[in-house]
């Protein structure tokens, strides 16, 4: 009998009783399992059925993405800079570079041979010496095979080495962090019990695919390749690919010598290679895809997986601009990917068709920019320190300076067309391809990667002069005719500061220019007249003329990399007035201090000048929008005495802009050229002390400002040159000004008369 | 039996004098769970040809080796099920620490994502842990029976001892699915002997302050993994769907692409191979059964599973004495839980566990368990009470 409750007698009929509650229990704890799957069950089914097909159904599309071509980059008159161009790449198989392509060729063929169950009755030992014997044949194909490599893609058979070596450094390094990486993961997931063996047998991707070892071959190279791919199976590969061609890249020129100063002039023209031309401007691509590019753009949606944006980037493999017009305008030059869709299911394909990218057209003439590009050439020495820049004392000595003779100097020069804002050239030098072949010592002094016209930023000095004037007419504190007198030194007080270049009392010149009006002053770069407008306007109103001329602005919408330039700041004035300095406020004037532009900045503000007061920014791309002008209010008389300044300063032999002085004194003008009308400024601004080796040198700008037009005619085009620690702007960046518009004439932008002076063709 | 002293051998096999009484019942409840194996069996044929036409042949084989087995078990009386119990636990319990044994070769016991958890015997794979699940049902019964309504804790310790060592040496193999379906298997077989609700409710309570310390302390890494997929899944967070949450967010999906009707054979097909939805035909095959035939199918597998187990309460409710009705209640509780639990986790409600759907997934070795203990039902189910039997667990 059992201990618990009474046996009662079950006949099997349907009683109640304990346990049938209980099995009750069960049963309702059943159901609500159920339920809770039911309602699952339609919550998915019906509820979120469209959502779950959407997701389930995009797998049954295959997708096959077609690539679309980068759009042209034009110069100014149609050339192409920069353009997609199809081109071959000729692999090597992983297991070829790794030299096991041999041996399995060898064991393949010997089982060929033997018949797989003789092979297979051998010893490994046996077989082993077998192979041995037998790669020897192989050996020597792929020998002869990397011979022809190398042949022709015209490098030594030890540059082949050193790729094929680089490659399998590569992958070792690859496949040793994927591997950790797997290990990590294996053993956080699965602790003791991670299958380490497995991992260990993996082989990357790198390990399975073929690499390149000469990139970009010609058709015939390809086909010969080719051939030999089907020769020799498992070693060589030929793809096809894209690349971004750059016809103007490297530009063999003849400099025309014979108009240069003197001392340099031949009559044999100089034969340059120049490499780069341009390269700031176009910039480049990169194949690398970055995690902004993906966020601006995803070509994939990453929520839901599917494609987005057809013309947006891909993770692993994409073009992207990186630098200049390349990558401001990249969403004009990125075109649209086509797809081709296929439904798995029926078989069934759609094609949407690519979209080649937008062209873009450039202001900027490539064979002017080639030609002035081609001046910053070692062998041209027009931008290197020469004696006659520095001239020879009463008694025929040459004078001294802080650089020596030969040394090459950097600059920028920029080419602007008055009427419409747009620039002709914009040259830096170096150029960024000369960088890539400097040591890391001389990129950190030269910085090749700036591009000068638009992100160098010096001190003015007196090219700043026609501005100060215009403001200070403008502002009604000075008028054109109105004489001011220069007495070498401007405060009475102070003989020894604040003086005019032409005076130095300690050397024993006390030369005045005395009473000045505004164009002579100019010419003559006066620098008390231009201490009394400043001291006249307050440098309030002189910065906030200076603004109004751009300075302190990025003033052109189509470069990325830019610079403002700098003003005085409020905290610079403050301290002026704090301390009563009335030094520093009155140097602006001739452009010293906390102030500094770049050489684009200044080409604009002359052409400002030019126009008769109107602001347009610069352009470097046309879009066809038309121009913004911002008429800055300066009185006519103004405009016409900073011109005739400027003209004077070249034209008359008093001009600080007129002429270099040769050995035994004779003069040579600087802008003597026919058939042309030049304006000008020359600048001597004080720079940053250069270090050279381990000591520093004080040195200055030289800068060159001007206008140019045809003989008899108005300016129309203004050109700024500067020259790194060049010294005296008129003797050092002049002639290189007068060898741009000669440049500029012979491109035909100056008339046919100029154009045939200058040894142009037509 | 005098209380408390201790079990003697003749306890073991209390119950089993011979009774009276040749007539069969075949008016039985029990008919309800072959109607709805038999309706499940033919939907997993169905599912699994949609992908695998050529495993859809051998399913059937194995299925009428199964109805083979489940008729030949309703010979066996209640009362030659309580005397070989103990027998077929040996076998179970020698099997399973067999698949364990280290030097066992490979061609014998094949491991299996990781499981030794099959004997290879040639035409088809044998799993020792179904075979326990049986002898752990009997077992129990048997012992629920003799002892009579589990009243105290120590009384327990026994069932709950049996559980753990079986629970234990599945574990190790290691099959976490399977051995975590014996916990419902007992719950439900302890309440039905009447355990008092105190100790059910504080056995619910020591579980639910268990789980979290399992999950830190006890679980493997990618147990963790899994457990934390489904978490983010319910969620609606797709962190992990590319690689631990795939196989839960791909069945899903399925299901929900069914819609109310399912979708024809062509684009089902398609649909499942496409979406390369893992283990089609065995752990994920309700998935391929919404796909296919929509909410209404898998409403369809709903109530056949619940055809099933009702028919396993029913068979309890009319059976002639205490160990039928135990086992009834086990073979329902067993099955009922491994089909909700399999379904569980391919609608996103419950982590991915390897547990089949009982019937539907491919298996000989879970398809004739399975209709063994239909078998064992019917069994029960055809033999009426005789009015001698003794335990009816009514108090």
């Amino acid at each position: 009998m059992t201990r618990m409750g009474e046996a009662r007698q079950d006949t099997g009929a349907r009683g109640g009783g304990r346990f049938d509650r209980r099995i009750v229990v069960l049963a309702l704890v059943g159901i609500v399992c159920l339920s809770v799957i039911v309602l699952q069950l339609l919550r998915l089914g019906v509820v979120e059925h469209a959502r779950h097909v959407a997701n389930v159904e995009k797998h049954l599309v295959q997708r096959r993405l077609l690539p679309a071509s980068r759009g042209r980059i034009l110069d100014r008159r149609g050339e192409v800079l920069a353009a997609d161009r199809a081109s071959w790449d000729v692999l090597l198989e992983y297991d070829a570079i790794v030299g096991r392509w041999a041996t399995s060729q060898a064991s393949r063929e010997l089982q060929r041979e033997l018949g797989r169950p003789a092979w297979l009755e051998l010893s490994s030992s046996e077989r082993a010496a077998l192979v041995l014997e037998r790669e020897e044949k192989f050996d020597a194909q792929m020998e002869q095979l990397l011979d022809r490599l190398a042949e022709a893609g015209g490098i030594t058979r030890g540059e082949l080495d050193r790729r094929l070596d680089e490659i399998l450094r590569r992958t070792a390094r690859e496949s040793k962090s994927r591997k950790e990486a797997m290990i990590a993961r294996e053993l956080a997931l699965y602790g003791e019990d991670a299958r380490l063996s497995e991992i260990d047998r993996e082989r990357v991707s790198a390990q399975l695919d073929a690499h390149v070892v000469l990139p970009d071959v010609a058709d015939e190279v390809a086909f010969y390749f080719q051939r030999l791919a089907e020769e020799l199976p498992g070693t060589v590969v030929v793809e096809p690919s894209t690349k971004r061609w750059r016809p103007w890249a490297q530009i063999s020129y003849e400099v025309d010598r014979s108009d240069f100063p003197q001392p340099i002039r031949s009559s044999k023209p100089a034969k340059v290679v120049v490499d780069g031309v341009g390269d700031h401007l176009l910039g480049s691509t990169r194949t690398q895809v970055f995690p902004e590019d993906l966020k601006r753009r995803p070509m994939v949606d990453p929520a839901t997986g599917a494609i987005a944006d057809l013309g947006g980037y891909r993770a692993d493999r994409d073009i992207v601009g990186a630098s200049g017009i390349e990558r401001t305008f990249e969403d004009v030059l990125r075109g649209v990917r086509g797809v081709v869709s296929r439904d798995l299911e029926d078989g069934l394909e759609s094609r949407v068709a690519p979209r080649d990218g937008g062209d873009v057209q450039l202001t900027v003439d490539i064979r002017l920019q080639s030609r002035l590009q081609a001046l910053f050439e070692p062998e041209t020495r027009l931008t290197q320190i020469q004696q006659y820049q520095r001239g020879f004392d009463p008694e025929g000595n040459p004078r001294g300076g802080p650089l020596p003779i030969g040394w090459n100097l950097d600059g920028a020069i920029v080419v602007l067309e008055i009427a419409t804002g747009e620039v002709l050239a914009a040259v830096s030098s170096p150029t960024m391809a000369e960088g890539l072949a400097m040591t890391d010592d001389e990129r950190a002094v030269e910085h090749p990667e700036i591009f000068r016209p638009t992100a160098a930023t010096y001190p003015p000095g007196s090219i700043l002069k026609p501005i100060v004037l215009c403001a200070a007419v403008a502002e009604g504190v000075a008028r054109p005719d109105e004489a001011i007198e220069c007495r070498g030194h401007f405060f009475e007080d102070q003989p020894d500061a604040v003086r005019c270049w032409i005076y130095r009392r300690a050397e024993g010149k006390t030369a005045t220019h005395g009473p000045l009006g505004a164009s002579e002053a100019l010419a003559r770069s006066c620098n008390i007249y231009f201490y009394e407008l400043a001291r006249r306007l307050g440098p309030e109103r002189l910065i906030g003329w200076f603004r109004r001329f751009g300075m302190d602005a990025a003033i052109t919408p189509d470069i990325a990399q830019q610079e403002e330039g700098s003003l005085p700041s409020g905290d610079d004035l403050a301290s002026f007035r704090e301390n009563r300095d009335r030094v520093s406020p009155v140097l602006l004037g001739i452009g010293q201090g906390p102030l500094t532009w770049t050489p684009l900045h200044a080409a604009q503000a002359f052409a400002t000048i030019a126009r008769g007061g109107v602001w347009m920014a610069p352009r470097f791309v046309r879009d066809g929008k038309p121009p913004e002008r911002v008429d800055l209010g300066i009185p006519q008389g103004a405009i016409d005495a900073a011109l005739a300044g400027l003209r004077a300063s070249v034209n008359a032999s008093y001009g600080t802009g007129h002429h270099i002085t040769l050995e035994g004194g004779a003069r040579e003008e600087l802008f003597g050229i026919e058939a042309l009308d030049v304006w000008g400024k020359t600048g001597t601004a004080t720079a940053p002390k250069l270090r050279i080796g381990d000591s520093f040198v004080q040195t200055d700008h030289a800068w060159f400002v001007g206008l140019v037009g045809e003989a008899g005619g108005v300016p129309r085009y203004a050109i700024a040159v500067v020259l790194e620690h060049g010294g005296s702007g008129g003797k050092v960046a002049g002639p290189v000004a007068a060898a741009a518009m000669r440049a500029l004439a012979a491109e035909g932008y100056l008339g046919d008369q100029a154009r045939r002076a200058a040894g142009g063709s037509s | 039996m005098s209380p408390g002293v201790g079990y003697t051998p003749a306890e073991l096999f209390a119950g089993t004098e011979r009774r009276g009484g040749f007539r069969l019942r075949w008016a039985t409840p029990a008919w309800l769970a072959v109607i709805g194996a038999l309706l499940l069996s033919l939907v997993g044929i169905a599912s699994i040809s949609l992908t695998r036409p050529e495993l859809a042949a051998r399913q059937g084989a194995f299925l009428a080796v199964g109805i083979a087995a489940a008729s030949i078990t309703t010979f066996f009386s209640p009362r030659s099920l309580r005397i070989s119990c103990w027998v077929v636990l040996a076998i179970s319990l020698a099997l399973l620490v067999f698949v364990l044994l280290p030097f066992v070769p490979r061609s014998i016991v094949t491991p299996r994502n990781g499981a030794r958890a099959w004997i290879n015997l040639g035409a088809a794979d044998f799993q020792p842990s179904e075979l326990a699940k049986i002898a752990f049902i009997l077992c129990t019964s048997q012992w629920l029976a003799m002892r009579g309504s589990p009243r105290t804790l120590r009384a327990l310790v026994a069932p709950v001892g049996l559980c753990v060592a079986l629970v234990g040496l599945i574990v190790l193999e290691p099959d976490l699915g399977s051995a975590l379906l014996f916990l419902p298997t007992l719950v439900a077989m302890l309440v039905a002997a009447g355990t008092r609700k105190r100790f059910v409710i504080a056995a619910l309570l020591a579980a639910a302050i268990a789980a979290p310390v399992a999950y830190f302390a006890v679980l493997k890494p990618y147990q963790r993994a899994r457990i934390d997929a489904i978490v983010a899944q319910i969620k609606g967070d797709t962190r992990y769907e590319r690689d631990i949450g795939f196989q839960g967010w791909r069945a899903m999906r399925l299901v929900g692409a069914g819609g109310l009707f399912g979708n024809d054979e062509e684009h089902a097909r398609a649909l499942v191979r496409f979406n390369a939805l893992p283990e089609e035909h065995n752990d994920m095959v309700f998935a391929v059964v919404a796909c296919r035939f929509g909410v209404v199918g898998g409403m369809l597998v709903l109530l056949a599973s619940a055809s099933v187990a009702i028919g396993a309460l029913l068979t309890a409710w009319y059976a002639r004495d205490g160990f039928s009705k135990l086992v009834a209640v086990g073979v329902g509780a067993l099955l009922f839980a491994q089909m909700t639990v399999n379904i569980g986790m391919t609608i996103g409600l419950l982590p991915i566990t390897g547990v089949t759907l009982p019937f539907v997934s491919y298996g000989g070795s879970s398809l004739v368990a399975c209709w063994t203990l239909v078998g064992l039902l019917v069994g029960i189910g055809i033999r009426p009470p005789t009015g001698a039997e003794k335990c009816s667990f009514d108090g």
